[in-house]
C-alpha cells in the first residue's frame, strides 16, 4: 500500500500548495496584475518577469495568480451553491416521493434534455456577460446533478429494512433523513463534486474565453487564453502558461475525486 | 447391470492464491445416481460443482488431482474444448433461476440458439424438440415457448431452466442449490421432476444443498463437506442411519423436527 | 384461557389492496396473546410479509383494526403512534439489510434507545444514562463479545448481524416482536442458533413474538399456535398439538406432507 499512501500525500501536497495560492496570491504577486506598461509588451521569460509579460505589458505571473482567485475561487463558490440547492432538493424529493417527486424530475429532465454547455452559454447570454451572472448560470446548470444524484441514493436506500427500522423505532423523518441518508449521499456527492470542480474550471474558462465571463481588465484563465491567441506566433507561452494552470488544476482535482471514491467507501477502511 | 462411472474426481485440491478452497476431495458418481454434496456456506460446494464444468472463477486454480468426466480428465482443459463438454455432457441450473435466461430474448428463442450451436438438427427439428423438452418439464409448451423470462412463475422458470439443461441429454446434471430460492411446496415439486427426468433420461444428478431435508428423499450417495474438506461420504441410507462424523450427527440435530418437538434445538457447531 | 387484557395484539378483519385491486391481505383477523408465540406459515405471494408490514404501520391499510395492547394503530396519527412504536419491534429476513453498513454497530444497535429516551427497560436500569454498559448488556443477553459494537456490519458475519438486530429488537423491551422470516437466509447451524436465541429471550423477558416464515419445521418449533395463510386468506389455524390432525385443511396437509418427506 506504499502506493497508495505516496499517492495521497501527493494529492494533499498539491492541494496545500494551491490553497496556499489562492489565498495569498495578491500577497505573492509582484506587480499589479492589472497595471499596463507599453514599453513592456510580450517581454519573455526573465528573473523580473518570471512569466513574461503580456500585449499590454501586464506581468503574466501574477495575472496567473489572481486569475487563479478568479476561475478556481468562482468553481468552488459554484459548487457550493450547487450543493446547498441540489442535495437538500434531491434528498427531499427521494425521501418524499409522490407528486413532489414527479415535478421535480420533470424539472430535472428539462435541464437534462441540453448538454451544459449550450444551457450555460444561453443562460449567461441572457443575463448578459459578468462573473456574477456566469456563475449563477453555471449553479443553474450544475445543481440539478447533485440533486440527481442525492435522489438516486436515497431511492436505492429508501428500500432497505434498515430504513424500515428506523421507522419501526419512531425516528422522524427529518433524523432519518440526517443519520441514515446523508452518511450515504455525501460519499457520493463529494466525489462527484471533486470530478465536476475540473469541468466546472473549464466551463467558467471556456465561458470567459468567449467573453461571457470575466471582463476585461480582470485576470481570468479563459479571458487570458482569449486575449494571447492574437500573438500565439510571436509568443506562443502567452497562450501555454494558462493552459497549463488550466490542465494542472484541472488533474488535480480529478485525482482527489480518484481517492476520495476509494476513501468513502468504508469497506476499503479497514481490512 | 454394470455401473458406469459418469464422474470421478480424484484428490482435487482448489486454492486462491496460497489458501485452500478444497483440499484433496474424492467422489465418485455412477449413471443413474442422485449425489448430494451438503455443506454450509463457504465449505467449498459450489466452487466443487464450478470446478467441474471449468466454471471456476480467475483467480481459483485447481492445483492438484483430476476430474474425470466420462473418462476425459477436465483439469487443465482448453475453454474451447471444455466448451464442448458444457450442455452436451454436463449441465448446470443454478439457485438464481433467474439469471438462468436473458430478459431480452423468449425462452423458445433461448432453447433454439443452444440446439443450434450444438446439433444439426432442421429449424423445424428444434422447435420439435425445444417444445417436448418443455412439455418433459410439465411446463404448457407453447405458451412458454413464447414468453419472455419475466412473463414466468419463480417456479416455471425453474423448470423452464431444467429443460434448457436437459435438452442436450447430458450425462451429469449439476443443480448448485436449484430450489433455495423457491418456496417449500415448490421446491418439493421440483425436486420430484428432477427425480423423474433422471429416470427417464438415465442420467446422473451432482446435487449441490445446504439444507439435508432437500436429500432425504432422492439422493442415493451423500458426502458432507465442511470448510473445504469431506468429513463424510457414503451411501444416503449409511450416512442419515449411522452418521459417524460428529460434524454430520451435528447437522442432523439442528434441523427443527415437525414430529419430534423438543425445547431447544442441538446446536454443537 | 383467553383473558381479557392478556391480548397484545388483536387483528380484525384486515384487509390490505394492491395498487392493481388484488387483495394481499385478504380479511385476516388474529390475536397474539402475552408472552406467545404465534406462528404464521405461508408461500411467497401469501400476504405474510405484506400482514407484517401492516402491523409495523409501515404499510396502510384498507379495511379493519390493529389493537397493540388495546390501543388502535390506526385512527392514530404520527404523535399518537408514538407510544404505540415503544411496544412492537421487527427482525426481518436479511440482516445485511437491516443495518446501515455506514454506521458502527453501536450506533445501529442503540437506535431504538437514541430516539426514544422515555423508555426504560427494566433489564437496563441500573445502567440506564450509561450507553456504552447497555450496549454491553443488550450483547451480552445475545451471546457476542463486546468488541464488536466499534465493527461496521460488513465485518459481521450474517449469524453475527442477525443477534445484532435481536438485541436491537429487545432493547426497548417490547410487548411484540414481529420475526419476518429471521432465520431464512442463514445457515442451517447458525438457524438453530439463533431460533434457540429467540426461544431463551422470550422466556426470560416475556416477549410475544409473531414469527412468520415459510418453513413449517421452524414455525412448530417455536409457537405454541399456527396460522396458514393463502392468497391472503388464512386457511387454518390451530394449535401446535392439533397440527397432524385429520381435521386440518388440505393445504396444511400438503404442507405437512412436503415437510415430512
Amino acid at each position: 500500500m506504499i502506493h497508495r499512501s505516496r499517492a495521497r500525500i501527493a494529492v494533499i501536497v498539491t492541494l496545500a500548495i494551491l490553497a496556499f495560492i489562492l489565498i495569498l496570491a495578491p500577497y505573492i504577486a509582484p506587480f499589479d496584475p492589472t497595471q499596463v506598461k507599453m514599453e513592456e509588451r510580450l517581454k519573455p521569460i526573465s528573473m523580473e518577469h518570471l512569466l513574461g509579460t503580456d500585449h499590454l505589458g501586464r506581468d503574466v505571473f501574477s495575472r496567473i495568480l489572481t486569475g487563479a482567485q478568479t476561475t478556481v475561487g468562482a468553481s468552488f463558490l459554484i459548487l457550493f451553491i450547487s450543493l446547498l440547492v441540489g442535495v437538500p432538493f434531491g434528498l427531499l424529493s427521494g425521501y418524499l416521493g409522490g407528486k413532489i417527486d414527479r415535478i421535480f424530475m420533470r424539472i430535472v429532465d428539462a435541464f437534462m434534455t441540453f448538454p451544459d454547455y449550450i444551457v450555460a452559454i444561453i443562460l449567461s447570454g441572457f443575463l448578459g456577460p459578468g462573473m456574477f451572472n456566469l456563475v449563477l448560470a453555471i449553479v443553474m446548470v450544475k445543481w440539478v446533478g447533485y440533486a440527481r444524484l442525492a435522489r438516486s441514493v436515497v431511492l436505492t436506500e429508501k428500500q432497505k429494512d434498515y430504513i424500515s427500522m428506523a421507522k419501526i423505532n419512531g425516528m422522524s423523518s427529518l433524523n432519518i433523513l440526517r443519520r441514515h441518508m446523508i452518511p450515504h449521499v455525501t460519499g457520493n456527492v463529494m466525489v462527484l463534486a471533486t470530478l465536476d470542480i475540473g469541468k466546472i474550471i473549464l466551463m467558467i474558462a471556456s465561458l470567459s474565453y468567449i467573453g461571457l465571463g470575466a471582463q476585461p481588465p480582470a485576470p481570468e484563465w479563459g479571458a487570458m487564453l482569449n486575449e494571447a491567441k492574437g500573438f500565439f506566433y510571436n509568443a506562443p507561452q502567452l497562450m501555454l502558461i494558462p493552459g497549463l494552470s488550466i490542465m494542472m488544476v484541472v488533474l488535480i482535482f480529478n485525482l482527489l475525486g480518484d481517492y476520495l471514491r476509494d476513501h468513502f467507501d468504508v469497506k476499503n477502511q479497514k481490512g | 447391470m454394470i455401473q458406469v462411472t459418469v464422474l470421478a474426481i480424484s484428490d482435487l485440491t482448489i486454492q486462491h492464491r496460497k489458501t485452500m478452497i478444497v483440499q484433496n476431495i474424492e467422489m465418485s458418481v455412477d449413471e443413474g445416481d442422485w449425489f448430494a454434496l451438503v455443506g454450509e456456506s463457504g465449505s467449498g460446494k459450489s466452487v466443487t460443482a464450478a470446478a467441474i464444468g471449468g466454471l471456476l472463477p480467475r483467480e481459483l486454480k485447481a492445483a492438484s488431482g483430476s476430474i474425470l468426466l466420462d473418462g476425459k480428465n477436465l483439469v487443465n482443459l482448453k475453454e474451447r474444448e471444455l466448451r464442448k463438454y458444457r450442455g452436451t455432457v454436463i449441465s448446470y441450473i443454478f439457485q438464481d433461476y433467474q439469471g438462468a435466461f436473458t430478459p431480452f430474448m423468449k425462452i423458445g428463442a433461448q432453447l433454439d440458439e443452444m440446439l443450434r450451436t450444438h446439433t444439426n438438427h432442421s429449424k423445424k427439428e428444434r422447435k420439435e424438440r425445444a417444445l417436448h423438452s418443455l412439455k418433459l418439464v410439465e411446463l404448457p409448451e407453447e405458451r412458454v415457448y413464447n414468453s419472455y423470462s419475466f412473463q414466468l412463475s419463480g417456479g416455471q422458470l425453474q423448470r423452464a431452466a431444467i429443460a434448457m439443461a436437459m435438452i442436450l441429454e447430458p450425462k451429469l446434471l449439476i443443480a448448485d442449490e436449484p430450489t433455495t430460492a423457491l418456496d417449500s411446496m415448490t421446491a418439493a415439486n421440483i425436486l420430484q421432476l428432477m427425480a423423474d427426468l433422471k429416470e427417464k433420461a438415465g442420467c446422473a444428478v451432482f446435487f449441490i444443498t445446504h439444507d439435508l431435508r432437500h436429500v432425504r428423499k432422492y439422493a442415493n450417495k451423500v458426502a458432507i463437506m465442511r470448510n473445504g474438506v469431506i468429513v463424510e461420504s457414503g451411501m444416503k441410507s449409511n450416512v442419515f442411519h449411522q452418521p459417524k462424523h460428529e460434524y454430520t450427527k451435528a447437522l442432523f440435530e439442528a434441523i427443527p423436527s415437525l414430529r419430534k418437538t423438543s425445547a431447544r434445538l442441538s446446536s454443537h457447531l | 384461557m383467553r383473558v381479557v387484557g392478556q391480548e397484545i395484539l388483536t387483528v380484525k378483519n384486515l384487509s390490505k389492496e394492491y395498487v392493481c385491486g388484488h387483495k394481499a391481505v385478504d380479511q385476516v383477523s388474529l390475536t397474539v396473546n402475552k408472552g406467545e408465540c404465534l406462528g404464521i406459515v405461508g408461500e411467497s405471494g401469501s400476504g405474510k410479509s405484506t400482514l407484517a408490514r401492516c402491523l409495523l404501520a409501515l404499510e396502510k391499510i384498507d379495511e379493519g383494526e390493529i389493537l397493540l395492547k388495546e390501543k388502535s394503530l390506526y385512527n392514530a396519527n404520527k404523535k399518537s403512534l408514538h407510544p404505540v412504536r415503544s411496544e412492537i419491534q421487527a427482525v426481518f429476513q436479511n440482516p445485511s439489510a437491516s443495518l446501515n453498513p455506514k454506521l458502527k454497530i453501536i450506533d445501529s444497535l442503540m437506535e431504538p434507545l437514541d430516539f426514544q429516551r422515555k423508555i426504560q427497560p427494566s433489564f437496563l436500569m441500573d445502567i440506564r444514562n450509561q450507553r456504552t454498559k447497555m450496549a454491553e448488556r443488550l450483547f451480552e443477553m445475545v451471546g457476542l463479545p463486546s468488541k464488536y459494537l466499534s465493527y461496521y456490519p460488513h465485518e459481521l458475519s450474517g449469524g453475527q448481524k442477525q443477534r445484532v438486530i435481536i438485541a436491537r429488537a429487545i432493547s426497548i423491551e417490547p410487548a411484540l416482536i414481529i420475526l419476518d422470516e429471521p432465520t431464512a437466509s442463514l445457515d442451517v447451524s447458525i438457524q438453530a442458533k439463533i431460533l434457540n436465541l429467540l426461544k431463551d429471550l422470550q422466556e426470560d423477558l416475556g416477549i410475544s413474538y409473531l414469527f412468520i416464515s415459510h418453513d413449517l419445521a421452524a414455525v412448530n418449533f417455536m409457537s405454541q399456535r399456527i396460522i396458514v395463510m393463502k392468497q391472503g386468506q388464512i386457511v387454518d389455524q390451530c394449535s401446535k398439538h392439533d397440527l397432524f390432525s385429520d381435521r386440518r385443511h388440505p393445504y396444511t396437509k400438503d404442507l405437512l406432507h412436503v415437510f415430512e418427506a
